[in-house]
């Protein structure tokens, strides 16, 4: 880090008097303003020139320094509590029906979503038969089979009996569910902007049910695929008229289910879910149909 | 159909020599069971007609040989859910695609442009709704005997976009205004199993009126395997589920009368053979075609393993309640949910829809290109209920098919092909349907009506009439499949027909309509000797009391007014709407007496000529009235009638309805006959 900012400070020390690049300006957001002042005061004046070489230039690298090590500290966990682009947590909470059991040592369910492309296993899993055996087997498989195409991901949920605890991977995301047409501008214009979540979440709620055992209830949601544009021309001719002019509206993609599985066994990974995913609920140019598949292991060793 | 032989072996291996099946380790869970709904798509009627011959215990092979197919191209994997649940609580998996468009539009100023204002979201994609639970088996055997319960599927696709075609200035072509098309099918079943293999609950068409040649095909399965303590089974409760296969056929009235003289001999059998040979040949279009795995059995197994003692079917319309049980077993507590619950469809025990909303221009803009719609759905369903269930000579079941196809779009002013102009379009929807009450048995095909097709219906034809008929297929599994079974006596029936006559024999039946021996001996004679004619028919099987419906009809538009919109285009106005065709159902609201009962008879026919441009000019430089006698030659009120008769039940005799002159526009092939409207009742 601070060779990083000797080298930045030799950098700054050497250019402070270069201008901008005239066509790297025009293409930098700005570029207007920028070209504007591109002969103004500061690439003109000798003095002030010489006054940034004499204290801006060491306070710049101070700052440098002082910055980098906010960001170490920031690092490493000092400063949480900000909104990163991506988020990924569990947590564990009441159930809304469920009765508190803060004595229960909690409970770690490890779940693995995997994400294949169908030609991998679609037509056999179609006489599969889920068991202790085959459900351990076939995540086995699943994972050597990502590693030719596909994604398997793990996550862990800690939580007691009687207690829901959940995990998310997700980041907001803003688009407009509505929009008008600026006429003098020629432009589609967002009349509302809303958020929501893109990634995975997942919730399991454990119980011990009369007859004995440990029942899971579980709840799964994620996209398997980003937001997909979809453009609404204005024209009514038919060829569609200047694709300009048209509204852009975000398809989204979703997958969620949820059931319940008892006699979970430690150590035993368990199947939740095979869910088909046709083209149809995919991307228009995704390759092809892929299949998702949802375990969950209690206690893995 | 030609098997692929290796895919199947390697499939039949694999589900053989699964781990599963060779694991002898603990079970999964206590109370554990695992779903599975599959849905393949072929293309071709061939796959989906061989099942009229197939038991429905073949449906393992069938289901293996559709995954190999899906391995070799042959069909396509629509969906594929694997599930695991416990109990009676509802589990569920979706995979959709959220599609935003735009609903409502508002004109820009460039007249061929058009903006969206108002936006809708539908979800695309699959989803499944599951509530199951074990059936319980003979204590203290702690195997259970099955598993039952109801499972809603539903398919939406948005693969196409709809065309409203739009007269555009200053293009050389006309335009279209874009609309999604949403496909859904959706499948509603009561469910049962005790076998862990997978069963075909719906086999329907693919939704998609609008899709010229659609011929694709979705056969949906489902299996549940439970995994009670010891992960097996009691002794399977076979026997309870039926495939019911409802076929509609499309062909010319003179071929359709002949072919019903089998069913009249009680050879409903041959009737379809003959009507698969004519489809076969091309001389007969299969309209609607769609299986449904019916459970017929209303009780779970009693403890001891057998089948609870059968019941008798209450007398009156109570019956209409399938699962109204008048004395409940001490299991209908587990049967509560399901019969009650959202997923099997109120009281059907089974259904298949398959539909899209047509949407329909109700506001235009000046520049006459459409803004507003409205949707109405189109497509195909076929619901089932059980009304009573199976007993030694069959299950009682009343069957309802419906079909809305695309409609025929008609404008103004109205245009030659090929050429352009500003106008307006309305959508003229066909639709038939029929209800119908029998007892059934599995290998027994019956007629579920017939009925001709009115002028203006979708793809009539003016030199040849068409009408359709209808029959179910029944196949079975188990015990049920025994022929010892008791024979199904014949259903009541009734008929309703229009005849045409001269006024000589007009007058010859006035005097005989209160004898209907002798007037159904003079329609007989006169037919046969061809001064008579008929204008239409229609039959539909069960008594008054099942309240049988069958219905052909069509909603033509013909409009009233026309006016000059702002930027000069001509405007048709004031549409009015005419129901025209032909229909025999018990009319509603009337509380029926013992012994008695209404029935409604409509038969409205019309001659429909629609404004010429020239006329559409003089009334909007006039009044912007059109003058009726230049608008529509019609005579709604002297051809439409609606009788409601008290009609003795169950014995329908043969009656006159009504007996008047056919008062038709001059011209008219009818001009001078008059036309007899008779019910007759069939009572075996």
């Amino acid at each position: 880090m601070l060779l990083t900012a000797a080298l930045l400070a030799q950098f700054l020390t050497d250019h402070a008097t270069a201008a901008v690049p005239a066509h790297l300006a025009t293409t930098l957001p700005g570029a207007a303003w920028r070209q504007a002042n591109l002969a103004g005061p500061v690439a003109a004046t000798g003095p002030v020139t010489s006054l940034i070489r004499r204290f801006f230039i060491p306070a710049s690298a101070a700052l440098l320094i002082l910055a980098g090590g906010v960001w170490a500290v920031a690092e490493s966990g000092w400063f949480s509590g900000g909104k990163p682009a991506f988020a990924a947590g569990s947590s564990s909470s009441l159930p809304s029906s469920g009765k508190p059991v803060a004595e229960d040592p909690a409970l770690l369910f490890r779940c693995t979503a995997a994400n294949l492309p169908a030609k991998f296993l679609a037509v056999r899993l179609l006489t599969y038969e889920s068991g202790p055996a085959s459900d351990a087997a076939l995540l086995a498989e699943v994972r050597s089979l990502a590693k030719t195409g596909g994604t398997v991901e793990d996550f862990d949920i800690s939580t007691p009996v009687g207690r829901t605890g959940n995990f998310k991977k997700t980041r907001d995301y803003e688009y407009s569910p509505d929009w008008s047409w600026d006429e003098e501008k020629g432009v589609a214009v967002p009349d509302s902007v809303e958020t929501r979540f893109l990634g995975t979440a997942l919730d399991i709620t454990a119980t011990e049910p009369e007859d004995g055992g440990l029942e899971i209830t579980w709840r799964f949601q994620t996209q398997p695929a980003e937001p997909e544009f979809h453009a609404w021309p204005l024209s009514l001719e038919k060829s569609g008229g200047d694709p300009e002019r048209s509204i852009q509206m975000a398809d989204f993609h979703e997958t969620g289910a949820e059931g319940r599985t008892g006699g979970m066994i430690e150590n035993e990974p368990r199947l939740l879910l095979i869910q088909h995913l046709p083209s149809s609920t995919l991307p228009d140019a995704a390759p092809g149909p892929r299949t998702l598949l949802l375990f969950v292991t209690l206690n893995p060793s | 159909m030609k098997l692929p032989r290796f895919p199947v072996l390697l499939l039949a291996a694999s589900a053989l020599f699964s781990p599963a099946k060779a694991d002898d380790s603990p079970p999964a869970g206590k109370g554990n069971i695992h779903l599975q709904t599959t849905t393949f798509t072929v293309t071709g009627t061939a796959l989906p007609l061989s099942l009229l011959n197939e038991p429905v215990s073949g449906d393992e092979a069938l289901f293996l040989r559709l995954a190999a197919m899906v391995a070799d191209g042959g069909a396509e994997l629509a969906s594929d859910q694997h599930l695991t649940m416990p109990t009676v609580k509802e589990a569920r998996a979706e995979a959709i695609k959220e599609i935003p468009y735009p609903s409502d539009w508002t004109p820009l100023p460039d007249p061929r442009e058009i903006m969206p204002k108002e936006f809708e979201t539908t979800n695309t994609g699959i989803s499944v709704n599951a509530q199951l639970d074990f059936l319980p088996a003979a204590p203290p055997n702690a195997r259970t005997a099955g598993i039952f319960g109801s499972l809603s599927i539903k398919s939406i696709r948005m693969d196409h976009l709809g065309q409203v075609p739009v007269s555009l200035p200053q293009s050389h072509e006309d335009g279209a205004f874009n609309h999604p098309r949403f496909p859904t099918e959706s499948i509603n079943a009561v469910f049962r199993t005790a076998d862990s293999a997978h069963h075909l609950i719906s086999v329907c068409r693919q939704a998609g009126e609008t899709v010229p040649g659609n011929d694709v095909w979705s056969l949906t399965f489902a299996k549940a395997t439970p995994q009670s303590p010891d992960g097996k089974t009691a002794a399977a409760a076979s026997g309870s589920a039926l495939r019911l296969q409802a076929l509609t056929f499309r062909l010319p009235v003179a071929d359709g009368r002949e072919f019903l003289k089998l069913h009249a001999a009680g050879k409903d059998g041959e009737l379809l053979a003959v009507l698969l040979k004519s489809h076969a040949e091309k001389k007969a279009e299969l309209t609607h075609l769609a299986a449904l795995l019916v459970e017929a059995a209303r009780s779970p197994l009693s403890p001891d393993g057998a089948s609870a003692p059968e019941e008798t079917e209450p007398e009156g319309l109570k019956t209409q309640d399938p699962f109204a049980i008048p004395k409940p077993g001490p299991q209908a507590a587990v049967y509560q949910p399901f019969m009650m619950g959202n997923g099997s469809g109120g009281d059907r025990t089974a259904s298949v829809e398959c539909m899209e909303e047509f949407p329909f221009a109700t506001e235009y803009t000046d520049e006459l290109v459409p803004k507003s719609f409205e949707n109405k759905n189109i497509g195909r369903s076929f619901l089932v209920s059980v009304v009573r269930p199976m007993n030694a000579s069959g299950a009682r079941i009343a069957v309802n098919l419906e079909h809305w196809p695309a409609p025929d779009m008609v404008s103004w002013p109205e245009m030659k092909e090929g050429q352009r102009g500003y106008r307006t379009w309305c959508a003229s929807f066909s639709q038939t349907s029929l209800t119908a009450t029998l007892t059934v048995r599995p290998g027994g095909v019956y007629c579920l009506g017939a009925i001709t097709l009115p002028e203006y219906f979708k793809d009539q034809r003016a030199d040849s009439p068409l009408m359709e008929i209808s029959l179910l297929k029944v196949a079975g599994t188990g015990s049920h499949q025994n022929p010892a079974l008791k024979g199904v006596p014949p259903e009541p029936e009734l008929e309703a027909e229009v005849f045409s006559l001269n006024a000589d024999d007009a007058a010859r039946l006035e005097t005989l309509r209160h004898f209907p021996a002798e007037t159904e001996a003079l329609l007989s004679e006169t037919t046969g000797s061809g001064r008579t004619h008929s204008v239409a028919f229609c039959l539909v099987p069960g008594d008054a009391r099942s309240k049988p419906e069958i219905v052909a009809m069509v909603e033509t538009a013909v409009p009233l007014g026309a006016a000059w919109t702002k930027t000069g285009r001509l405007l048709a106005t004031e549409i009015e709407f005419h129901n025209i065709g032909f229909s025999l159902k018990t009319v509603n609201g009337e509380p029926p007496t013992k012994g008695e009962t209404f029935l409604g008879f409509q038969h409205a026919d019309s001659t429909i000529t629609q404004p010429t441009q020239a006329e559409l000019k003089k009334a909007a430089d006039g009044d912007r009235k059109l003058p009726r006698h230049q608008r529509v030659e019609m005579e709604p009120d002297r051809q439409r009638f609606m009788i409601e008769s008290n009609l003795p039940f169950p014995a329908v005799p043969f009656q006159i309805l009504s007996l008047a002159p056919a008062r038709v526009p001059a011209g008219h092939p009818e001009e001078g006959r008059w036309h007899a409207a008779v019910v007759r009742g069939k009572n075996p």
